[in-house]
């Protein structure tokens, strides 16, 4: 427990204790003092101890002083007359201070003291600054009706002494910083500003007083404050734009631009001067933008400038730099205006910048912004280009010559260090290079708008002259260039036969001769480039092949593995039809690279997608039935294996190096010791069973393949009979001994789910029985996940030529789905299952309510039930899936009369009940996420049932309802509103706004 | 120009001289090559020390009209697995639901980070998909393989 201190009754204890403050004391003690202190302030003799303080030497002494009476100030309001006289007594304390040998934190804060003051008594102290410097020129707080507005202040600011012109600038900086702060929309404030605006010409001549010495040498610590000061200013005016004060700002602007030069004020100029470029470019004058560009040309521009193109990246440069691209953001205009000279002098000196020594990012530090602003060039020319179509530039002269200039610094800046040099940088300057390189992507398609076609000549023929010359750092970087365009070309192929000339070269020969020849990093960048431009492909098969074999070669390279099988499943995708004569290469290539030990098992998923993608447009049957086996038959070997594994003892132990270990395990997971043999199956079963879910994809027919021929309705034959009955025994296999694992039961489900929509007969395209089968067959975990799949399947029968299977299967179905649930001791023990449950009756409800509603009467008690409790519910998904089974069933229809009957029956029963749970939770018990779910069956009761207003009331009127913040009439009203909106969409807001009536509106924001 | 145009404009300018290491966004273009500001592309890496480092995830942006009063839609291509992930790939995350958290001060950085957040901090309270959902409540391990395969299906480099 903290105990407060004694409150100190005379003023050496009050010292002692400001001196502890300031001294290295435990965190607890100084919270002490601090808190004891802050009393002593706030208390009624707080001004006189301010007084006392400040009249004791000791800069701590004096601060806490000049800070009480800041405290004060803020906490008290005083008379004018009251007022008038702290005033008069701040200025004397400044003013004594500035004698006694007090330090800068004691002078600043009494100038923050009397900016304090005037924002509270602005009107007491119209004319602030020019009161504040006859003061401080007369070393006495002078009578304030002393001063006129006449008396010509320059003169007096010229013979204030060093200390007493920094006390005057730093009032002057700390009035513009806060009371751009204050809130003016206050009353008590409203005048403020326009009395902080009647002193701008007096703070402009102090401010000038330092910048522009009318004789002398110039100081340069009072023109240092008066920069900080500027600034201050720059910002005021910004927020508050006034033109008189921005008038005097402007003249301000030479002598700032001077102070450039001078080595010790070039930081503060260079920020303020790339700052105000940056955030407000209406400010400067074409005189102003004159004397930049004569800056720029200058001597003293251009020495800086080499500094930083030869590599000097010190803060100092490149401050120079962004100032440079500040005022090239500002003559962007200029800048377009090929007969501007001096503005295209300009942007040859922006495009300079780009070649500066140094990798981008890592070392370089101006390449990223130098970029931006050619970027944002690049867009205004586009920009430009569409506005006046009849205004061609042409590409040989400034500015595009410049633009294709940048084009070829930036390629040439992102080719990648030797390795050495790269794994020297840190994971930030890595990344940075990364993306520096992203950005220069961006740059070059901005370009392309612009350039077409010859971008893309350009960077081929920098890949052809890298490859005669083995260059592989400039080949990566002109396949990365040339790779970020291939999101500009998409449509037509005007640039094919520039591509021609890369992928009919060498290079793809070159590729497959591997690390000897080609860096790694070289190699990926052009598999990159493959998968990049895969539509060339389709329309040149002729260079499919090579393309593939590259591929299919940089497969077992662990490096290249995931790249490479990604081009490859996209060409084999949307190439199907042109490789289907190659179907035999591809199986023996699958089956070659199977025996790596470094297969990597999603790069082998990919690569048996892509293979049964082609198997998925070969012309006839027996040739896909073929092929098919044949993928079967190698992913049987993992099969056998797995199940050999599984039928010895359960821990014995199977050494890391037998050849089966490298296929259940990739490298990075490789066990380095003897692994068990159960979890050796397992792993294996995993790996065949997801080879199998990616044959069944990749077999799907592709949604934007033209179908001519209508789905066909022939029986499938005596060999896809057999190829069913192998897929499905594998299943089950893996199934009764791995069903444990969530992972097999949901990538059986996958597999199963794989033949659901397609329409014509296939391998994954299992007869209805076969699935019916294995679903209500014993799983030994995660059952809600078939659930689920026995719902999509169920749909799925709705469609094609499976529909004279609908009603028997969900006759099967539906049962195992009902015992199921009846299995559970209450819907909460599994959300998951309870959800997929009611889920699976109500696409039964809303197809085949005859099948539903034809079980039996316990059985669709206890549904109700169930659903019901559902909706009463917290979990969220069985909630809304609860609601949705009820909007269907309310709405539900059948053409069987005795069905109509039954459901008739079964909603004037559950009508009340269901009334009940809805109000119960609009009425505040539902998340407010849950709303929009819940409205559903509230609408489709209103449209659809007479009794329906009568029951809402009676479930709001109910005792248990859950809020006591809406009244009976407010109840009236909800339905009353309900009902005359019959079901429509505005139903949702006047439910949102009831919920949150019911909730209070403190709620507002809590889903 | 619209407001939504002009503030988007802005938002390109604010992105591009400070975005958040390792993520990158950029509006599409349209046919003709010309930009669509109001649809951006972009990529929300895993963050470190999560399952989900290693990951780049793509994220489409889709502006309405009435940006910035009303919040873009995020949209993730493919759709992924994750529980505030509706199956469509469209994310569910109150800074991007006008009637939760969206305010017009809200930038495509903090929208960005926001998801990144998301992607290992997922809101239990509003499931938008039931797969990811019921993994990540009932059988965490399970969840977290399913999250490294995403993440080595999309990975950031």
């Amino acid at each position: 427990m903290e105990t407060s201190l004694p409150i100190p009754t005379t003023l050496p204890e009050v010292e002692h204790l400001i001196n502890e403050l300031y001294k290295p004391n435990a965190p607890e003690t100084i919270s002490q003092i601090q808190e004891t202190l802050q009393r002593l302030q706030k208390s009624p003799q707080g001004w006189q101890l301010a007084q006392s303080l400040l009249a004791r030497p000791g800069d701590n002494i004096k601060f806490f002083g000049a800070l009480t009476i800041i405290v004060k100030l803020n906490t008290e309001s005083l008379s004018d007359d009251d007022a008038l006289s702290v005033l008069q007594n701040l200025i004397t304390w400044l003013v004594h201070s500035l004698s006694d040998g007090s330090g800068p934190i004691v002078i600043r804060k009494l100038c923050s003291a009397l900016v304090t003051y005037y924002i509270h008594y602005s009107q007491t102290w119209a004319k602030c600054i020019r009161h504040l410097i006859h003061s401080l020129d007369r070393n006495t707080a002078v009578p304030i009706e002393e001063i006129g507005d006449s008396a010509p202040l320059e003169q007096i600011i010229s013979q204030l002494d060093t200390q007493k012109f920094l006390a005057a600038i730093w009032f002057a900086a700390t009035l513009a910083e806060e009371t751009e702060k204050v809130d003016t929309k206050s009353p008590r404030y409203i005048r403020l500003h326009e009395r902080v605006l009647d002193n701008a010409n007096d703070v402009a001549a102090l401010m000038a007083g330092a910048l522009v010495p009318t004789s002398g040498t110039p100081n340069i610590p009072s023109q240092r404050e008066a920069l900080i000061c500027l600034q201050a200013w720059f910002l005021y005016a910004q927020r508050t734009p006034k033109q008189p004060l921005t008038q005097l700002l402007r003249a301000l602007v030479q002598p700032m631009i001077s102070c450039l030069l001078v080595e010790e004020l070039y930081e503060i100029a260079v920020e303020l001067l790339t700052d105000t470029l940056g955030n407000w470019q209406s400010f400067f004058t074409r005189d102003h933008m004159d004397s930049f560009y004569a800056l720029f040309e200058s001597d003293w521009a251009q020495q800086r400038y080499q500094g930083l193109v030869g590599g000097d990246f010190d803060f100092d440069a490149v401050q120079f730099g962004l100032f440079m691209l500040a005022f090239g953001d500002a003559q962007m205009i200029e800048m377009m205006d090929p007969t501007d000279t001096r503005a295209q002098a300009l942007l040859a000196g922006l495009a300079g910048l780009l070649t500066s020594q140094g990798y981008p990012a890592a070392e370089d530090k101006i390449f990223v912004p130098a970029l931006e602003l050619w970027s944002a060039f690049v867009e205004n020319l586009v920009d430009m280009h569409y506005s006046e179509s009849t205004n061609h530039l042409p590409w040989d002269k400034s500015p595009l010559s410049q633009v294709m200039q940048v084009v070829s610094y930036s390629w040439q800046k992102i080719q990648y260090p030797s390795p050495d040099v790269y794994n020297s940088w840190d994971s930030t300057e890595k990344a940075g290079f990364g993306d520096a390189r992203k950005d220069v992507a961006d740059f070059l398609q901005a370009v392309y708008t612009i350039s077409g076609p010859p971008l893309i000549s350009l960077f081929v023929d920098l890949i052809l002259r890298a490859l005669a010359n083995n260059s592989w750092a400039e080949l990566e970087a002109a396949c990365f260039c040339l790779g970020a365009l291939s999101d500009c070309v998409s449509e037509g192929n005007s640039y094919d036969d520039a591509l021609t000339k890369v992928f009919g070269s060498s290079l793809f020969d070159l590729l497959r001769q591997g690390q000897s020849q080609v860096p790694v990093r070289a190699r990926q960048t052009c598999l990159y480039l493959i998968e990049r431009y895969s539509e060339y492909f389709v329309r040149h098969a002729e260079y499919l092949p090579a393309a593939l074999n590259l591929l299919f070669s940089a497969v077992a390279d662990r490096h290249l593995a995931l790249p490479s099988s990604k081009s490859i499943l996209t060409l084999c995708s949307s190439c199907r039809k042109l490789l289907t004569s190659e179907i035999d290469a591809f199986l023996e290539q699958y089956n070659a690279l199977r025996n790596s030990r470094e297969l990597d098992s999603l790069a082998e998923e990919r690569v048996v997608g892509a293979i049964a993608a082609i198997i998925q447009s070969l012309p006839s049957e027996e040739h896909k039935l073929n092929a098919v086996q044949r993928l079967l038959t190698m992913v049987g070997i993992d099969v056998s294996a797995c199940l050999q594994f599984k039928s010895v003892e359960e821990n014995t132990l199977v050494d890391q190096n037998e050849p089966m270990v490298s296929r259940a395990f990739d490298i990075s997971q490789r066990p380095n010791s003897p692994v068990r043999a159960h979890e050796l199956a397992m792993q294996l079963a995993i790996r065949a069973l997801r080879c199998l879910c990616s044959i069944a994809k990749g077999l799907q027919a592709p949604v934007d393949l033209d179908s001519d021929d209508e789905s066909s309705q022939v029986d499938p034959s005596r060999d896809l009979e057999r190829i069913h009955t192998d897929i499905i025994g594998i299943l089950v296999q893996f199934k009764d001994l791995f069903s444990s694992s969530a992972e097999v039961v949901d990538t059986i489900c996958t597999i199963l789910r794989a033949g659901f929509s397609e329409t014509d007969p296939g391998p994954f395209v299992f007869p209805p029985h076969m699935v019916t089968e294995i679903i209500t067959s014993n799983w030994q975990s995660r059952v809600a996940t078939v659930v689920n799949t026995a719902s999509t399947f169920a749909s799925s029968l709705n469609a094609g030529r499976h529909k004279k299977n609908a009603v028997p299967t969900l006759r099967i179905l539906l049962p195992w789905v009902f015992n199921l649930l009846h299995q559970l001791p209450g819907p909460e023990v599994d959300p998951e299952l309870s959800q997929y449950g009611i889920e699976f009756a109500q696409r039964v409800l809303s197809r085949h309510p005859e099948v539903l509603m034809s079980q039996g009467p316990d059985v669709l008690e206890f549904l109700f039930h169930f659903a019901m409790r559902l909706l009463n519910g917290n979990e969220p998904l069985p909630k809304a899936a609860a609601a949705e089974f009820w909007a269907v069933f309310i709405s539900a229809k059948s053409d069987d009369p005795n069905v109509q009957a039954t459901l008739n029956d079964a909603m004037s029963h559950f009508g009340p009940q269901l009334s009940h749970s809805l109000m119960q939770n609009i009425g505040g018990r539902a998340p407010r996420s849950d709303l929009d779910k819940l409205s559903e069956p509230l609408k489709k009761l209103i449209v659809q049932h007479v009794h329906a207003s009568k029951w809402l009331e009676a479930a709001l009127n109910d005792e248990s309802f859950p809020s006591k913040k809406v009244l009976p009439n407010d109840k009236a009203l909800f339905v009353k509103k309900l009902v005359s909106l019959r079901g429509a969409k505005a139903t949702n807001q006047v439910v949102r706004d009831f919920w949150l009536a019911c909730r209070g509106s403190n709620f507002a924001y809590v889903s | 120009m619209s407001l939504c145009t002009l503030r988007l404009g802005e938002e390109r300018k604010h992105w591009r001289k400070d975005h958040p290491f390792g993520f990158w966004a950029r509006p599409v273009k349209n046919a003709q090559g010309v930009l669509d500001l109001k649809t951006w592309e972009c990529g929300i890496p895993g963050k470190e020390k999560t399952i989900w480092e290693g990951g780049l995830f793509k994220m489409t942006m889709i502006f309405p009209d009435e940006y910035p009063t009303k919040p873009p839609k995020c949209k993730f291509t493919p759709p992924l697995f994750h529980p505030n992930v509706y199956p469509s790939g469209t994310v569910c995350l109150s800074i991007l639901n006008e009637d939760d958290g969206w305010r017009p001060a809200i930038t495509i950085k903090q929208i960005a980070l926001g998801v990144q957040d998301l992607l290992d901090n997922p809101n239990p309270e509003s499931p938008a998909q039931a797969e990811a959902y019921n993994l990540f409540k009932r059988d965490r391990t399970e969840y977290e393989k399913r999250v490294r395969r995403e993440v080595r299906s999309n990975p950031a480099t």
